[in-house]
């Protein structure tokens, strides 16, 4: 039973992190507020966007203000499943037997930064699948909790497609949130030069553990939501089905694929936590209004009428809002 | 809190009651539009209270219907809440009403204090911004649809501009000629439906011969609704029948106001000499009430009852039976006076009539102007037989005493107003009626087309209404009084 205090220890968390994190990030604040939502809700976090926008410091800045153990991976081609997951190697036991020991790879760790995660073979992303959907790591029929908590942060640019591997829809579906990075303003590039001239270094310092982490989950999951909330946000994952019944024309027109169920379990937990960030005690409509974009953004597939007429995801998603509305 | 609740209950009332009252000026506009619509198609007057009936209940059902649908429930009145930006705060309220937890008490006080930040006056209307537009265009239909004309589909045969100016004279005339006050309202009442019903035949005719036959089938309904209207005759002719009551039945029957008065005076004086006369004056009343077949309502009828039964409960031997013997005979006389202007009113206005519709039936078969021509012929030769012509329903009475001469005159076939001699047996163009002298002579046995032409072909659509008369019968008819008519 959530009490006032964990509600107030979570508002006074939130606006700690924030500001450590603000420290090292100008500008990105809707990024930054997202991929806090994705912790909290215990999901991964896909960043797209050119490089040098501060997805990796971003990265950085979390994971010191989280006080969480922290791991990269550059994800290259080269890249083999056992660089992440870890392998077992052999060594010497107390009696001078080989034995095969496991040596546990980047991957555990709570924060796990993937950088360039569509330049590594899809054998080496999908080594990711069972850790950012269980938190376990299977190596040799041998499985392996990871710690809790445990997220997966990853980015990705969306420009140089020459020797990347999209990353396949099973793997995309296992982020909670793509958020697009975009590039600052004049006033934030200013801001950010000035900034980074001293220093490259990550200023932020840890304002919250583990522990409190997933408190704080523990708390945002005990946000009400209403009935007709959450069947809102369920007809929004179904509309973007173009085979299903009562598709709107948008979705039958453009979108290829449609989000996974869940779609719409992010889309709730997300909300629950966005409603007590914002201070409220209840999902409302435009919590799902605005998580839908980074939640579906990446989970329907657009068809090819859709690139032809250039039409992005968020601009097929606010269209499905439109019309799930009237 | 609750007080927000009720200025936001009372706000969103009357939205409600605005809606409702939208909904049911449009359905009511539907309503009566499509009454009228169905009214003007099967050319039949639309009747005011059928549409007051059917736009009002209407109305009334799409009001209590809108008021019913979005009554503002407590859960309505948290959405409209909700929707001024308060964020699903006050429907999540209610749903934790009775939810004991802290995070249930923290979101109510969330709620509370957000609720007290909006105001009901704030709440805009909300209403389909169409439905004003849509309700003023039903309305305005419905009220176009009752202006037009009911007959505006009917079957219109178009005999000419000159028929129709005929028609419309006609009408009008007999309109004014007919419909008088002092007829009484019940039957000027069933005169004008005569009238429409005439208007409607007329117009929809197809022939002027039709034209005639239904002036002339009007002219007959007229005059028996005008006969039944006159009752002095029977009345008095039964009054007569009885010694007591013989001047008076004298008086009625001449219509003589004066002579009425002295009737009833006498009357009184008798009754007052011999006390005994006034039951025997009341039960003679009676007894030639009863003899005669004349409505209960009629004005005459009734003054008579009336008398009657104040004499029957009068006693001789009251103080003040003279006096009330004299009351009662004085207002039944003013009673009898006033129901025998009514009905020397309804003579004259029936002459008139029969006068009109008679002139109206020779002009829709084409005699007038050959009537005209005659008339100017025998004006210029010191002849008067025209003047029988024109008076065709008093025409054997009239002129019997003119006859002779005009017989012996008019051993040969009179000129036709283009001055040629017709057989008056032959059909073709030019003026279908020959008159001879002949004619007129009522032992001849022959009688001019003019005076029963549109009385047989009226009885011939009857007929043919009935379904007595078959499709070959028919043919030939139809050929037949269409010859006769030229």
């Amino acid at each position: 039973m959530v009490t006032e205090k964990e509600i107030q220890f979570f508002a006074e968390k939130i606006r700690r992190i924030l500001e450590e994190i603000g420290k090292d990030m100008i500008g990105q604040k809707e990024v930054v507020e997202d991929t806090l939502i994705a912790v909290i809700a215990g999901g991964n976090v896909l960043l797209e966007g050119v490089p040098g926008v501060g997805k990796t410091r971003l990265v950085r800045s979390m994971g010191k203000a989280l006080s969480l153990p922290f791991s990269r991976i550059q994800f290259t081609p080269d890249l083999m499943p056992a660089d992440v997951t870890g392998t077992n190697v052999i060594e010497k036991n107390a009696n001078g037997e080989n034995v095969l020991k496991f040596q546990p790879g980047p991957i555990f760790a709570s924060i796990v930064l993937a950088d360039e995660i569509n330049r590594a073979t899809p054998k080496t992303q999908s080594a990711l699948l069972e850790a950012m959907q269980e938190h376990r790591v299977t190596v040799a029929g041998q499985s392996y909790a990871l710690e809790e908590p445990f997220f997966v942060l990853a980015t990705q640019n969306p420009i140089e497609q020459d020797g990347t591997y999209p990353l396949p829809e099973a793997q995309l579906d296992r982020f909670l949130f793509l958020l697009e990075v975009g590039f600052p303003s004049l006033d934030e590039l200013v801001d950010i030069v000035n900034l980074t001239q001293d220093t490259m270094e990550e200023r932020a310092e840890s304002v919250v553990t583990g522990e409190e982490i997933l408190a704080m989950r523990a708390t945002a999951k005990e946000i009400p939501v209403l009935d007709e909330v959450l069947r809102y946000a369920m007809r929004l994952v179904t509309a973007t089905h173009p085979d299903l019944e009562g598709a709107p024309e948008v979705t039958k027109k453009y979108i290829r694929l449609g989000a996974s169920p869940r779609a719409g379990q992010a889309l709730i937990s997300a909300a629950k936590v966005r409603a007590l960030m914002e201070g409220r005690f209840n999902v409302s409509y435009e919590d799902i209004d605005t998580l839908a974009y980074p939640v579906l953004r990446h989970r329907i597939k657009p068809g090819f009428a859709a690139i032809t007429e250039k039409k992005t995801p968020d601009m097929l998603i606010r269209e499905i809002i439109a019309s799930v509305k009237k | 809190m609750k007080q927000k609740f009720r200025a936001f209950r009372w706000r969103m009332l009357l939205e409600n009651v605005f809606l409702g009252s939208l909904a049911g000026l449009t359905a009511g506009g539907i309503g009566v539009f499509v009454l009228a619509l169905i009214d003007r198609i099967l050319v039949r007057r639309t009747e005011a209270t059928l549409a007051w009936l059917i736009g009002g209940g209407l109305g009334a059902l799409a009001f209590i219907l809108i008021f019913a649908i979005f009554f503002p429930t407590k859960g309505r009145i948290a959405r409209r809440m909700d929707e001024m930006g308060l964020q699903e705060r006050v429907r999540t309220m209610l749903a934790l009403e009775k939810d004991p937890s802290p995070l249930a008490e923290l979101q109510r006080q969330d709620a509370g204090k957000a609720i007290l930040s909006v105001k009901a006056r704030e709440m805009k209307l909300r209403m389909p911004k169409r439905a004003p537009l849509i309700c003023a265009v039903c309305l305005a239909l419905a009220l176009v649809m009752l202006l037009v004309p009911y007959d505006v589909f009917a079957y219109r045969p178009d005999l000419g501009e000159e028929n129709r100016a005929f028609l419309e004279e006609l009408m009008a005339e007999l309109r004014e000629e007919l419909l008088k006050e002092e007829l009484g309202e019940e039957l000027l009442e069933e005169l004008e439906e005569i009238l429409d019903q005439l208007e409607e035949d007329l117009k929809s005719s197809e022939s002027q011969l039709e034209q005639a036959a239904k002036i002339e089938e009007a002219k007959k309904k007229i005059e028996k609704k005008l006969e039944e209207a006159l009752t002095k005759d029977p009345i008095g002719e039964a009054l007569q029948h009885y010694e007591l009551t013989k001047p008076l039945g004298e008086a009625i029957v001449e219509a003589d106001e004066e002579k009425v008065r002295s009737a009833m005076e006498e009357l009184e004086e008798a009754v007052l000499e011999n006390t005994s006369l006034l039951e025997e004056l009341a039960t003679t009343i009676d007894l030639a009430l009863g003899e005669v077949e004349v409505p209960e309502e009629d004005a005459l009828r009734t003054a008579l009852a009336g008398l009657a039964l104040d004499l029957h409960e009068n006693n001789p031997d009251n103080p003040d039976f003279e006096e009330k013997l004299n009351e009662d005979m004085e207002k039944a006389t003013v009673s009898m006076i006033v129901a025998l202007r009514q009905q020397m009113k309804t003579e004259e206005v029936k002459k008139k009539t029969k006068k009109k519709m008679d002139e109206a039936k020779k002009e829709a078969l084409g005699q007038k102007g050959k009537q005209e021509e005659e008339e100017t012929a025998t004006a210029e030769g010191g002849k008067e037989e025209s003047e029988t012509q024109t008076g065709e329903g008093e025409a054997p009475k009239e002129t019997g005493e003119e006859k002779k001469p005009a017989k012996e005159e008019g051993k040969k076939p009179t000129q036709g107003g283009n001055g040629e001699s017709k057989d008056p047996n032959a059909g073709g163009s030019g003026t279908p009626f020959e008159m001879t002298e002949e004619i007129y002579d009522p032992y001849s046995g022959t009688v001019p087309y003019g005076k029963v032409f549109a009385l047989y072909y009226a009885e011939y659509l009857a007929a043919q209404e009935r379904g007595e008369v078959t499709d070959e019968m028919r043919a030939v008819l139809d050929r037949y009084f269409s010859q006769l008519n030229g």
